[in-house]
């Protein structure tokens, strides 16, 4: 094929697709107005059709010519009034209109493909009607038209009033008088008088009042009756004819029409009141100007009957090529012209070296560099219309076929987004079209018979709103049920009962959202195969947009659609990281949080061995960015002048080195990070970067969709526009980024795709989900055996042994200098408030490393029975939460319990009690040792798995005067319980344990005659409603907390002292 | 316009370079330009054969390192003579880094032979044939099959 070929059929493809663009619309319109339609838009179909045609002739593609010509003829019927555009013709024309699109889309391929079956069908159309053409005519709708007295004057196609009224004008029906109205004009000069103004439809002249037409006895008067059509208002016509008004008469069908029903319109006198005619027919009919001009103004509220956006639509349609208004190109050029002309004005001042000159030019191409720029942007952009003008389509075919009567209203098509944009939001909100249309409508009985109106509505709306476009797809259907969703979602395994029952209103509606997720029984071919919400989620992510779901059951539910209005340009921070720059969308970016050095131990957690930061009560994961990209730290050592690798593995170890006794490596550090400022010299504020912050964490927490994480980076910088610039195609499996940019001093940057990174990180998606997850992580954690999650001050005696105690025995932490202790004979006393406190390190009762005295040490101070005792310890000391389990062999010595690995290092868990018992040895204090209750010492069984906790609490309970037998599980109680009966009087037992839990323990004891009287009471961590409830039902006399002593003690005498109460009264 | 016609015909035009020890030529047709603009952003996390991105006149594109690609040697360092051989693949503009730029040889169709099948270094599908000089055995590439994936 010939060049010149190549771009005709270019034109010719171009052109049909145009033509081809609004006919969808046109024709719902002509079935949604019947036998009533517009001609115009018949004709511009007509049209359409008929030019595809020609040029489809002209090229040689036949089957496009054949297809298009079959279509014409049935068009030029409807035209003729030979058809009527009923539903079944309508759609046989959609569908051929379909396969013309794809033929002509397709169109090197058109001539080979089959299209006998489109034209068959438009062939029975044809000879279908042919057949019944008389009929037709016979049922086609007359109107009489009515004298005053009664009389039928004419007969007249109710159509063709119609039409007339379409077209803005009145009919009238006039009777004038030949003898007396004619005054001075002659009957032909009358005749062309109206004609100039109007149409005669039909006249007669009226013989009924001349009984004998003599010339020497004429009659009073020669009335004739016109039918006249014409736009002149009613209130002015009587002027034309220079008549009364009263006998003129406006002829106004009151009734839409009926099929196949003889109408009739009453010619009542006087004239009609202008106020109900437009009543009646202001809206279907625009009869008047005024009210076609109302119904212009009003048509993007109103629904899609109208088609004055026309204009809009072939003006912007294109795919591969844009349409620019011309206005806007002008002002691209004037722009253009003026660039040029400060380009010049530039090189000059340059030549001269003229200062003052280039400040001026500077500022000049910088602002016509952004007038330049905006109007380029709005050349991109597209009103949204072409996106929503196949909805109504869309909205037709689905509900005739699910049987649901639904009515879509269009709002806000004028809006403008960047063609990327448009292109890419077609699908979604189809989607979320369908899923109205399929899930949330009703069927009609449901409707009936909740009280709505049988149609159900969907609107689509789109407007502007803080700088973003906001589409919003809602219906008034049954709305989302949340209780089914969380039904399903617990089925599928997305969350555990126990989450969903935590989850606000908001999240479970959000589950929508989670990938794999379809509340439909059966898929339909609407909606609904399981890949739903999740794609429409993630392909308004991908735009950089956000979608919400609102929702009321039974009252609709609304899907919001934020966009921003272009891709091309996107505001964006700058980051970095080592010597890469990357760039983050800001429409991503939550907000910015900067942990300085000396809180990075406390604000950042570890669930397993993930790093968490929590934030504002949540829990936010944290990535750094050098491990998901794999950077390789380095850092310039000065002595050698290279580069070398930093060996630090994670924020532990970057930690460790915070540590204020290990400066010598960590100089080395900050030596790489001051050079590479000194790279840098435009940065200001250098030397405070260097030596205050340079070490602090920078976090940037985003979002994305279900992500939200918090991303570890170097440095931060300005907020930039940046202009998107994709990336080459072998960076097609780098899923992290989103494309590069150029900065100001002409350096890359790429643009960090937030959601990919997240799945590069294998984060979890959905932040409930991952709350939910880590919190039932806890829960089965806790449950398997020795496991329990313990809350453990972490801290250090000598520089490199890691010690560890229960945060629940500690009742606060201070500082002190070395110098503050004082020593009186070989004891330690700390003054403290007033008060003497004793204090003790761990060395002078376990066989540990000596302390490492420093000025700044700290205490942390016990509080055993009302008795402080300070520990002396070397910080920083640390709160963590860990499930680590406790090894009591290794390291078990006097003082010492055990050994725990925290984060990766062996830390010894101290005995408090014992320590305790040293100093109270040491310090001869003896008031804790008994309890005046020596004769009496009722004996407790005392069920506990947590080896801990059962040593802590039986030491505790032995000091307050009892005897205790223990019992690692329910079982093993039982057991005891089996062998000493008589001995025991009380029974303390956890809940969760291994084997026999809480529950069946005292159950079995309940159940037991034998033991049935045995008080049980029960030890826990966490008591919520249900459980109380339920250890009610089995027989637990009261819940207590497991470090809460007082309480327990009190309680454990409280029911002694009842059981004694009750024997001496029995 | 009718002797060019003729040398396309019988004649290729190669622009060769020396890469991992190896002289190789390219289609003068498929060379966008030649540069020196060794101010090359790594990216993090791509394959290795890349060595980063550069700024050719506002457009981003792609930097290869093509002895790595070929398999000829490890990663090209940059001396004083490495340069870009920009290739215009159509769709886009990807940079491949050589170690030296040679001479444009012209050379006679007939005298190019297909690759012997011997040939271990290189993957010979990114090898159209192998042109006879006096000098030296240049193996010409299939640019195109090398930078596509």
């Amino acid at each position: 094929m010939k060049i010149e070929d190549e771009e005709i059929l270019q034109i010719f493809i171009e052109e049909s697709l145009e033509h081809l663009s609004d006919i969808e619309n046109n024709l719902l319109l002509l079935e949604k107005e019947g036998r009533s339609f517009d001609v115009d838009i018949l004709n511009q179909i007509f049209r359409a059709a008929h030019s595809i045609k020609g040029g489809a002739g002209f090229m040689g593609f036949d089957n496009i010519k054949d297809l298009s010509h079959g279509i014409e003829n049935i068009l030029g019927m409807i035209r003729n009034y030979e058809l009527s555009p009923d539903p079944e013709i309508i759609n046989t024309l959609l569908i051929s209109f379909d396969k013309l699109t794809s033929l002509i889309k397709d169109i090197n391929n058109s001539n080979s493909t089959d299209i006998s079956e489109y034209l068959k069908n438009l062939k029975k159309i044809i000879s279908t009607q042919k057949y019944d053409k008389k009929k037709i005519k016979k049922t086609s709708e007359r109107l009489e038209i009515f004298l005053p007295d009664g009389r039928a004057i004419f007969t007249i196609s109710e159509d063709k009033i119609k039409i007339a009224q379409k077209k803005g004008k009145f009919i009238y029906l006039i009777e004038y008088d030949l003898l007396n109205d004619l005054h001075e004009k002659t009957l032909s000069d009358f005749f062309d008088e109206i004609e100039s103004c109007g149409a005669i439809l039909n006249s007669k002249i009226d013989f009924v009042n001349i009984n004998q037409l003599k010339p020497d006895n004429l009659p009073e008067k020669l009335p004739v009756f016109l039918l006249f059509s014409t736009i002149i208002e009613p209130d002015i016509i009587s002027t034309l004819f220079d008549i009364k008004n009263n006998f003129i008469q406006q002829v106004n069908p009151k009734n839409p029409p009926k099929k196949a029903e003889k109408k009739t319109a009453k010619f009542d006198l006087p004239l009609p009141d202008i106020t109900e005619f437009k009543h009646n027919n202001g809206k279907k009919l625009n009869n008047t100007p005024t009210a076609e001009n109302n119904t212009t103004n009003t048509n993007n509220s109103d629904d899609y009957s109208n088609n004055n956006n026309q204009v809009f639509d072939n003006i912007f349609q294109k795919q591969t090529s844009l349409r620019v208004n011309v206005i806007l190109l002008d002002a691209m050029m004037n722009f253009a012209s003026e660039l040029v002309l400060s380009r010049n004005q530039l090189l000059r001042a340059v030549q001269l070296n003229e200062h003052k000159t280039l400040e001026t030019v500077s500022q000049r191409i910088n602002l016509i560099t952004s007038e330049l720029q905006e109007s380029v942007m709005r050349s991109r952009m597209q009103p949204i219309n072409v996106v929503f003008n196949k909805f109504p389509r869309i909205v037709r075919d689905l509900s005739i076929k699910i049987g649901k009567d639904i009515k879509l209203v269009l709002i806000g098509k004028e809006v403008e987004l960047d063609k990327t944009i448009i292109e890419t939001i077609s699908d979604p909100l189809t989607h979320l079209v369908r899923n109205s249309i399929d899930h949330g409508i009703e069927l009609p009985e449901e409707r009936l018979a909740s009280g709505k109106d049988i149609k159900g509505k969907i609107f689509i709306k789109a407007y502007h709103e803080a700088g973003q476009v906001i589409i919003e797809v809602s219906d008034d259907g049954k709305g989302i049920d949340t209780q089914k969703i969380v039904q399903r979602a617990i089925e599928k395994g997305f969350i555990t009962e126990k989450e969903a029952h935590g989850l606000p209103e908001k999240d479970k509606t959000d589950i929508i959202f989670m990938p794999g997720f379809s509340t439909t029984e059966n898929a339909t071919d609407i909606s609904g195969r399981g890949v739903g919400m999740d794609v429409v989620k993630a392909n308004i992510d991908k735009l950089g947009g956000i979608i919400e779901v609102l929702s009321q059951k039974g009252e609709g539910t609304t899907f919001r659609v934020k966009l921003p209005l272009t891709l091309a340009i996107i505001p964006s921070l700058i980051v970095s990281c080592d010597k890469h720059f990357f760039a983050i969308p800001q429409v991503n970016i939550e907000e910015l949080v900067r942990i300085p050095p000396q809180q990075i131990q406390n604000k950042l957690e570890y669930i397993g061995d993930a790093e968490v930061l929590r934030i504002r009560g949540k829990i936010i994961p944290i990535l750094n960015m050098k491990n998901i990209l794999n950077i390789d730290t380095t850092y310039f050592d000065i002595k050698t002048r290279t580069f070398k690798q930093d060996r630090r593995q994670n924020l532990a170890d970057r930690r460790s080195r915070k540590n204020p006794y290990i400066l010598v490596e960590d100089k080395n550090t900050l030596k790489n990070v001051s050079d590479e400022e000194q790279d840098r010299p435009q940065r200001p504020f250098v030397e405070d970067r260097r030596y205050h912050a340079g070490s602090a964490l920078n976090i940037v927490i985003v979002s994305s969709g279900t992500f939200k994480y918090g991303l570890i980076v170097d440095k931060l910088f300005d907020s930039e526009e940046i202009v998107v610039k994709p990336l080459g195609q072998h960076f097609k499996d780098c899923k992290g980024y989103a494309g590069s940019t150029l900065m100001g001093d002409g350096k890359i940057a790429l643009i960090l795709d937030i959601a990919n990174l997240a799945i590069m990180a294998n984060l979890v998606s959905m932040e409930n989900t991952l709350r939910a997850h880590e919190i039932a992580n806890d829960e089965t954690l806790k449950k398997s055996k020795g496991a329990e999650s313990k809350t453990l001050l972490v801290f250090k005696n000598a520089i490199d042994e890691q010690f560890a105690a229960h945060l629940d025995m500690v009742s606060r932490i201070e500082k002190i200098k070395a110098s503050d202790i004082e020593y009186i004979g070989n004891k330690k006393i700390i003054q403290y408030h007033g008060k003497s406190i004793p204090a003790l390190s761990i060395d002078n009762i376990a066989e540990v490393k000596p302390l490492t005295i420093v000025e700044d040490l700290q205490i942390i101070v016990f509080n055993i029975e009302g008795k402080e005792f300070a520990l002396l310890v070397t910080p920083p000391v640390d709160a963590i939460e860990t499930i680590s389990e406790i090894d009591k062999d290794t390291f078990k010595q006097p003082g010492i319990s055990g050994s725990i690995i925290i984060k990766g290092q062996t830390t010894l868990l101290i005995d408090i009690l014992q320590l305790l018992k040293a100093l109270v040895h040491e310090a001869d204090l003896t008031n804790i040792k008994s309890h005046p209750k020596e004769k009496e010492r009722p004996s407790i069984l005392f069920a506990e798995d947590s080896d801990f906790f059962r040593t802590q609490l039986k030491t505790f309970i032995e000091k307050n005067g009892y005897k205790t037998f223990e019992a690692e599980d329910g079982a093993i109680a039982w057991d005891i319980l089996q062998e000493q009966g008589s001995d025991i009087s009380m029974v303390l037992t956890d809940i969760e344990m291994p084997n026999l839990d809480g529950y069946g323990l005292t159950k079995k004891i309940k159940e037991d005659p034998r033991f049935s009287h045995l008080p049980v009471l029960a030890l826990t961590a966490l008591a919520d409603e249900e459980d109380i409830k339920k250890g009610e039902e089995a027989g637990i006399i009261s819940y207590h907390i497991k470090l809460d002593k007082k309480d327990l003690i009190k309680a454990i005498n409280n029911v002694f002292e009842n059981i004694d109460k009750n024997t001496t009264q029995d | 316009m009718g002797d060019n016609k003729n040398i396309s015909y019988d004649y290729i035009r190669l622009t060769t370079f020396h890469t991992g020890g190896s002289i190789c030529g390219i289609d003068i047709n498929m060379v966008q330009e030649i540069n020196k603009n060794m101010d090359i952003t790594p990216v993090p996390a791509t394959p290795e054969y890349i060595v980063g991105v550069l700024n050719l006149r506002g457009d981003i594109i792609t930097v290869i390192d093509l002895s790595k690609k070929l398999g000829l040697s490890e990663s090209t360092i940059i001396k004083e003579t490495t340069r870009n051989v920009v290739i215009n693949l159509g769709e886009e503009f990807i940079s491949v880094l050589v170690d030296q730029i040679g001479e444009v040889i012209t050379g006679n169709k007939n005298d190019i032979e297909p690759a012997p099948s011997n040939i271990e270094e290189i993957n010979a599908q990114y090898i159209s044939g192998i042109l006879k000089t006096e000098d030296d055995l240049i193996t010409i590439l299939n640019i195109e099959k090398v930078l596509t994936i």
